[in-house]
């Protein structure tokens, strides 16, 4: 017998809104739906109306958290629709605001993971300490959040020399930081007790699913937009792609973790190797007609854009594909046949995003036309109790998802 | 004297429950650094809460989309009375640049009554704290002088008063 | 030779007049268009032949008598755009899902906000919009035009 649960859209577990239908056995998860769209604002029609530079602040709003990555994209895409040559300083600046978004992304989602733990001490440490990348931001931007840094043809904002002691300053402290943070991710118990092994994403499956990201690297598989389809200045860095073989949500957590500081060392060197001269060239507002596949990777994973363009100043279509709704499909999966109590840290565990995604929604159940039985009396609920629990600790083989949690 | 009572705890620990009606994340985040420990909003007794149920206070963040509506709606009745309501950045006062998206209806105010308008994109953790300070000081006056007091010690700034 | 030009020449060996159009706008992009009935020939073929399993997304664009649909896959460090046309007469074309399994939830996404219909999708019904949507309006089509409101 299945009883069907509702979650959200306004859960004390989930921070956006989002619609979970979960179909609980006992408390295992057997089926599970999703219902978005409470988020959705029509953002791809409203980015037809308005010109290129309008729509540099649009995308820039698609996600209050990676906006600087949405802009860059959709700049990125015009700028070789123009055929627009951005000076290397303008490309190293760009890249700077990108691993410090990607850096205040992720100890976001550090802190966001900890409290779906119950560890509200690790929420409190790791928001505390993105406090500092955030003051880095305001000092390059002027603004913590929305940096409005993008401008077709470069960047709107320079990195002056006394700007340099002080970004290194706090990279240098983030970086220490993330280190303790990944001691706390890899040797504290509660911490280990709660995702080991929780949201299993075996590594065919999140290539079949076609997940990205963390959520695929955390399940190892190798798949990094800067590595694989360089852009901006990740041509002329040195980095490693962080993957983990896990494929639970403990690997997503090292991937991230490794991440920052692996963008801790590129923010590092960027601002030792800032090339001088222009940081931004001037850009016509007419862009001529073509068609131009952007692609970059946002915090969560691999954005594109497609934009076409038809002589105007305004473009003829504007599609944003965001990495939490490739990942959907993935945390469906994930989820069942797990705990209904793991269902806040596997959702979490993609980190999704909400605002990115919902431009567009979903509505997935596979097997909707079983028999639910919403309302029993006493009497079958004990008679159910007891058959549950006899073929749970007689049977061979107990169920799905029992094992790992003995 | 029963009434007192209430005011008092009211004014002293208002809870307050988040809720995105379909906002970009950025005022979220704000809101949510606002109650970390650097800002520290917890020092005026508010207190997240999870359900509106418990709540006195709702912070909305974002446009209302179609979709969220009935729904913002739904959680502002399940409030219990006097209830207030902060709209948190340009778009949940307004709707800012989400205006004239199809599936955009405008700010909060255009599916349930507002208390408080906090604007900017996103407002500051210390114009959030501002905007708090302001309703409770609307609720006891003599929280006009905390307001007063931040604003010499510098915790908050307020442009063009 | 780079993969993108391997893809080109693959592709013209084995489906010869049936590629329309091969365009490389610069290292690492790739757009052919195909016609309708050869799509999932196409990506099977690529699928055998150069282990393309990733989809990134579908996008659709309404061109005025037809609606264009490009599939955007990654594969060996390039990104394939195939692009196919469905008329707005008949907008009907096949689904690729049972071929990609992560493109299940985009083509539900062209099919709410573009009115494209995808026959033998696994689970068809309307995802995108809200409950109390039209029937019928498609908000990225462009005779669709957003009404300015008061104020």
């Amino acid at each position: 017998m299945a009883v069907t649960i509702p979650i959200g859209p306004q859960h004390p577990a989930l921070k956006e809104p989002i619609n979970l239908t979960v179909t609980v056995d006992g408390e295992t998860i057997v089926d599970i739906g999703v219902r978005l769209g409470y988020n959705h604002r029509g953002i791809e029609k409203a980015g037809e109306l308005g010109n290129y530079i309008q729509d540099i602040y649009l995308t820039a709003r698609i996600c209050g958290i990676c906006s600087h990555i949405h802009s860059t994209t959709f700049c990125q895409g015009v700028e070789e629709l123009l055929g627009l040559e951005v000076p290397k300083r303008g490309l190293y600046i760009r890249t700077l605001v990108c691993e410090l978004e990607r850096i205040h992304s992720h100890l976001l989602w550090l802190g966001v993971a900890g409290h779906e733990l119950g560890f509200d001490t690790l929420f409190m440490y790791s928001w505390r300490d993105r406090e500092i990348v955030m003051d880095l931001l305001e000092i390059i931007s002027g603004n913590r959040v929305n940096y409005g840094m993008n401008t077709i043809g470069g960047v709107r904002r320079n990195i002056t020399d006394e700007m340099k002691p002080q970004i290194l300053k706090g990279i240098q402290q983030l970086k220490e930081r993330t280190e303790y943070y990944l001691g706390v991710a890899s040797t504290e118990v509660t911490f280990l007790r709660r995702t080991e092994g929780v949201g299993l994403l075996p590594k065919e499956k999140a290539i079949e699913l076609c997940a990205c990201g963390p959520t695929a690297r955390g399940s190892g598989v190798e798949y990094d937009v800067r590595r694989d389809d360089p852009y901006a200045a990740y041509p002329y860095l040195d980095f490693k792609v962080v993957t983990s073989d896990l494929g639970d949500v403990l690997g997503r957590t090292v991937v991230r973790v490794l991440e920052v500081i692996e963008s801790c060392k590129m923010c590092r060197q960027i601002i030792e190797e800032l090339p001088e001269g222009e940081f931004r060239t001037k850009a016509p507002r007419k862009v001529p007609a073509g068609e131009v596949v952007s692609k970059t990777e946002a915090p969560r994973g691999e954005l594109l854009h497609y934009i076409r363009s038809n002589g105007t100043d305004h473009p003829e279509r504007l599609k944003v594909r965001t990495p939490t709704l490739a990942n959907i499909t993935s945390v469906l999966h994930c989820l069942k046949g797990g705990y209904i109590a793991d269902i806040p840290i596997v959702f979490a565990a993609i980190d999704p995003c909400m605002a990115c995604m919902d431009r567009i929604m979903i509505l997935d159940s596979e097997n909707r036309n079983r028999k639910e039985k919403q309302a029993i009396s006493w009497e079958e609920l004990r008679k159910y109790s007891m058959k549950w629990y006899s073929d749970r600790y007689q049977s061979p083989s107990p169920l799905k998802g029992e094992a790992r949690r003995v | 004297m029963l009434e007192s009572l209430t005011k008092w705890s009211r004014v002293k620990s208002p809870w307050v429950c988040h809720l995105n009606t379909g906002g970009c994340n950025g005022c979220d985040i704000e809101t949510l650094a606002a109650l970390m420990p650097r800002f520290d909003i917890e020092r005026f007794g508010i207190l997240l809460k999870g359900t509106p149920r418990h709540a006195d206070v709702l912070l909305c963040c974002g446009p209302i989309t179609r979709q969220m509506k009935n729904r913002a709606v739904r959680i502002y009745e399940q409030m219990p009375d006097p209830k207030f309501v902060i709209a948190i950045g340009s778009c949940a006062c307004s709707g800012d640049v989400f205006w004239g998206c199809y599936n955009v209806l405008g700010g909060i105010d255009k599916a349930i009554p507002v208390n408080v308008y906090i604007p900017g994109c996103p407002p500051r953790p210390d114009a959030i704290i501002h905007g708090v300070v302001k309703l409770l000081g609307d609720l006891d006056p003599s929280y006009n002088q905390l307001l007063e007091e931040l604003k010499r010690k510098n915790e908050i700034h307020v442009s063009g008063e | 030779m780079s993969v993108a030009s391997d893809v080109e020449n693959k592709l013209k060996e084995t489906f010869g007049e049936q590629i329309l159009k091969v365009r490389i706008p610069r290292e690492r992009r790739i757009f052919v268009r195909i016609p309708l009935p050869k799509v999932k020939e196409v990506i099977d073929y690529l699928k055998q032949s150069f282990g393309m399993v990733h989809i990134t997304t579908i996008t659709a664009v309404d061109v005025g008598e037809d609606i264009e649909v490009l599939y955007h896959f990654f594969c060996q460090g390039v990104t394939i755009s195939l692009s196919t046309f469905v008329p707005k007469t008949n907008p009907v074309l096949d689904t690729i899902t049972p071929v990609m399994p992560g493109a299940i939830l985009y083509e539900r996404e062209i099919q709410d906000l573009l009115g494209l219909k995808v026959k033998d999708h696994p689970d068809p019904r309307r995802l995108i919009l809200p409950d109390d949507w039209e029937e019928g309006v498609y908000p990225l089509r462009k005779d669709y035009k957003v009404e300015v409101k008061e104020g």
